[in-house]
């Protein structure tokens, strides 16, 4: 596992979800990104899993509703530097 | 003689009569059900796959120790695959047939199926396949009498699902595979076949990471219900039977009703 910083962490996303960069925060809620629906949700565990080695339950990943759960994820398993 | 003629004037009158088969991925799941399917059937079988242990397994239930072998293998590493299987024929004598029921499934959207990961779809799911077969008909390998080789393809060979493109190409590939395969071989009276089962709960569909409500909704799409392994191995086990000399090239969809919609 590479830990990597939160703006690293945003690039991610960005990419898993195909939404552009500057649109994503830690407050962007889960329903105004049109790529994180089912199949974005797969994608992010499949990141996830392969980065970090966290594996996320599609219980819990449902129950994120912002990019925020998701750093927040990263910081428990110290996938987050800063 | 024709090909028929000649699988049919020299089979055998009765099933399997201790022929050895390898059956891949058989520490679980379907390779599992047909490794002792298949035993029950009166062939023996080369139980190939990673885990040891889950191997034993299968071994133990299969019954007496002659009946089976443990190959330790991991089929990503392709090079490993033709030594091995040219080194069972040292103990085992001669092989009749190969099952291919390892494989690996790989739900994502197209956005996120790389190349690395359509790699590792393709290398368990048809490269191994392909080499497992190509060891198998090696004329130093292969029973003078000719053999079989079965593939567990997927329903998906012939319907499409979201999430599921790395798969479903793999499954497809197997399809053209088989019917090429079985032209080419029918002249050495090697048989080539597939099942293409619906959905199965193993350890592989059930460890996905389908939500219950996902999984719910696509056994809602099987009329006759989820299929068990033992449903597929049933039907493996006759594609395989030494019996069944004139099949070859078919494609058996076991998939409870779900592609018929």
């Amino acid at each position: 596992m590479t830990p990597m910083t939160t703006s690293q962490a945003l690039g991610l996303l960005a990419e898993t979800f195909d939404e552009p960069l500057d649109k994503l925060s830690a407050a962007s809620a889960r329903d105004t990104i049109a790529g994180w629906d089912s199949m974005g949700a797969l994608s992010l565990m499949a990141e996830l899993d392969e980065r970090f080695s966290i594996e996320l339950t599609a219980e819990a990943s449902r129950a994120m509703s912002r990019i925020g759960d998701v750093l927040d994820l990263l910081k428990r398993h110290g996938a987050l530097i800063d | 003689m024709s090909a028929r003629g000649t699988l049919r004037s020299e089979a055998p009158r009765s099933s399997f009569e201790d022929r050895w088969v390898i059956v891949s991925g058989a520490s679980s799941g379907i390779g599992r059900a047909i490794s002792l399917e298949l035993v029950g059937q009166g062939a023996r079988v080369v139980l190939m796959g990673r885990d040891a242990g889950r191997l034993a397994e299968t071994a133990r239930l299969a019954g007496p120790a002659e009946r089976t072998r443990v190959c330790l293998l991991d089929l990503a590493d392709a090079a490993a695959i033709a030594p091995t299987v040219r080194s069972l024929v040292a103990q085992t004598g001669r092989l009749y047939g190969l099952c291919h029921a390892a494989g690996t499934s790989l739900t994502l959207p197209l956005s996120a199926t790389r190349p690395d990961r359509v790699h590792a779809v393709m290398n368990v799911n048809l490269l191994a396949g392909l080499e497992l077969a190509r060891a198998l008909v090696e004329r130093s390998v292969l029973a003078e009498q000719g053999g079989s080789v079965l593939w567990i393809s997927s329903v998906y060979a012939h319907v499409g699902a979201p999430g599921q493109v790395a798969y479903c190409a793999s499954k497809g590939a197997i399809g053209a595979a088989v019917r090429a395969m079985a032209l080419e071989l029918a002249p050495r009276r090697v048989r080539v076949n597939a099942v293409s089962p619906g959905l199965v709960k193993t350890e592989m569909t059930t460890g996905s990471r389908m939500t219950a409500e996902q999984w719910a909704r696509i056994e809602s799409l099987h009329p006759l219900g989820a299929g068990q392994p033992e449903d597929v191995a049933r039907a493996a086990s006759f594609l395989l039977n030494p019996l069944n000399v004139w099949i070859t090239g078919a494609d058996v969809v076991i998939d409870g009703g779900y592609s018929l919609q």
